[in-house]
């Protein structure tokens, strides 16, 4: 004999059917909740253990490097020393204008006369002061010729010009 | 009703989990990029200092003999008595003093010194100075015709200036050098040293010229200096 399914509540007591229908989808959505729940947390924390294992290999190449760069600190010690030495040379360098006035004054040897006397120089900072004595005109027509060629100096300033019969021209020039 | 707390309590709980999980992950992923960036600088580093280990040591020697850490009047002296000798010309009244020994990193002193000689001659010494190690700068040069011959009156001032005495902290990049120094660098090299200084001079190639790296690849963990790495050589 079948079992005969007998409501002994009344009536208005059972639940409508759309309570019935809510509670069974938040039932479901719950469900679906905490599995998502589930296996983004897993996820997250297989992502920090990942992170957290290759924090500590890196770290472990590094206190590799470390010991070796350690070894080398020698040389790290003259690359250094290398640099400091260059970077105040350089301030010495570029604040002595007399070697680039001793340089002009070289070239302009080679391009002068050979019968030509340097009689006085002085090397300034800021110009060369030269007396030059040239033993007759064309020699100092050639001297000049050589200066106004030679494009070593910005400005000349001819400061004097004598004539002595024995000797020749004394020429007093201010060079820029 | 059960159903309505379990999703309250499961979206609360996922809030706070996750929050937190969130931030550990942002944590560790900072740790994880600056340790790839210091491990970078540290690869970059221990391959640059095992190349130039031969070479540096050639180099070091050749910049602090143009630039000691001493007063390097006496060597300047002595350099100036060679190239007199070289040359052909008188070198008499000598003499030391002026300068600005305890101003600034760089201190000087200012030798003076006349030369007798040939023109050409005394022209060749005054050029050869400036070539020869320690680095020393002419001042105040004053030539005048004597008979056949030219007297110079000059000053000479001599560099000299101490030593570094930190080093960056390991994981630092190494600082190189930018090409207006690599210039000044080659101008050390091709000075003269004095005759009893052999050393082998080593010019580096431009393969091997260092670049100045304005800003460091990453900020270094350590900042504290490490001991003063240069006392073996004072």
């Amino acid at each position: 004999m079948p079992a005969l399914k007998i409501n002994l509540l009344p009536g208005d007591l059972s639940p409508k059917a759309s309570v019935l229908k809510l509670a069974n989808a938040l039932k479901k959505l719950s469900l679906l909740g905490f599995a998502l729940f589930l296996v983004g947390t897993l996820g997250a924390v297989a992502f920090f253990i990942y992170l957290t294992t290759e924090v500590e290999s890196l770290r472990t190449d590094q206190e590799q490097s470390k010991k070796t760069i350690s070894s080398l600190e020698q040389t790290e010690q003259r690359i250094i020393l290398v640099k400091d030495r260059v970077q105040k040379a350089e301030r010495i360098i570029k604040t002595a204008p007399t070697e680039k006035r001793l340089q002009a004054l070289t070239a302009l040897v080679a391009k002068f006369p050979k019968n030509v006397v340097f009689t006085s120089v002085e090397i300034l900072p800021e110009r060369l002061d030269l007396t030059l004595l040239a033993p007759d005109s064309s020699v100092l027509k050639e001297t000049m010729s050589a200066l106004a060629d030679s494009d070593l100096f910005k400005k000349v300033d001819m400061i004097s010009l004598g004539l002595n019969p024995k000797s020749g021209y004394l020429v007093s020039l201010q060079l820029f | 009703m059960i159903p309505l707390a379990s999703l309250v309590i499961l979206v609360i709980l996922s809030t706070f989990v996750f929050k937190d999980l969130y931030s550990r992950i942002s944590l560790e992923r900072l740790k994880l990029e600056r340790v790839r960036k210091d491990g970078t600088v540290l690869q970059q580093k221990q391959v640059f200092l095992q190349e130039v280990k031969e070479q540096v040591l050639s180099l070091s020697d050749s910049t602090l003999l143009a630039l000691p850490d001493t007063n390097s009047a006496l060597l300047e002296i002595s350099q100036l008595k060679n190239i007199a000798e070289g040359n052909a010309v008188a070198l008499e009244n000598l003499g030391v003093g002026g300068g600005d020994a305890a101003k600034g990193d760089i201190s000087n002193v200012i030798i003076t010194f006349d030369v007798l000689g040939k023109f050409d001659d005394v022209l060749n010494f005054l050029v050869e100075i400036q070539n020869t190690a320690p680095l020393a700068r002419l001042e105040n040069v004053k030539m005048a015709q004597a008979g056949d011959s030219t007297l110079v009156r000059a000053g000479l001032k001599v560099f000299w200036a101490e030593l570094p005495t930190t080093i960056p902290a390991i994981n630092e990049p190494v600082v190189q050098l930018a090409s207006d120094e690599q210039e000044i660098l080659n101008v050390l090299l091709q000075l003269a040293p004095p005759p009893f200084f052999a050393t082998t001079t080593f010019v580096p190639s431009t393969s091997q010229v260092v670049e100045t790296s304005e800003e460091p690849i990453s900020q270094p963990q350590v900042t504290s200096p490490r001991k003063n790495p240069f006392s073996p050589f004072e």
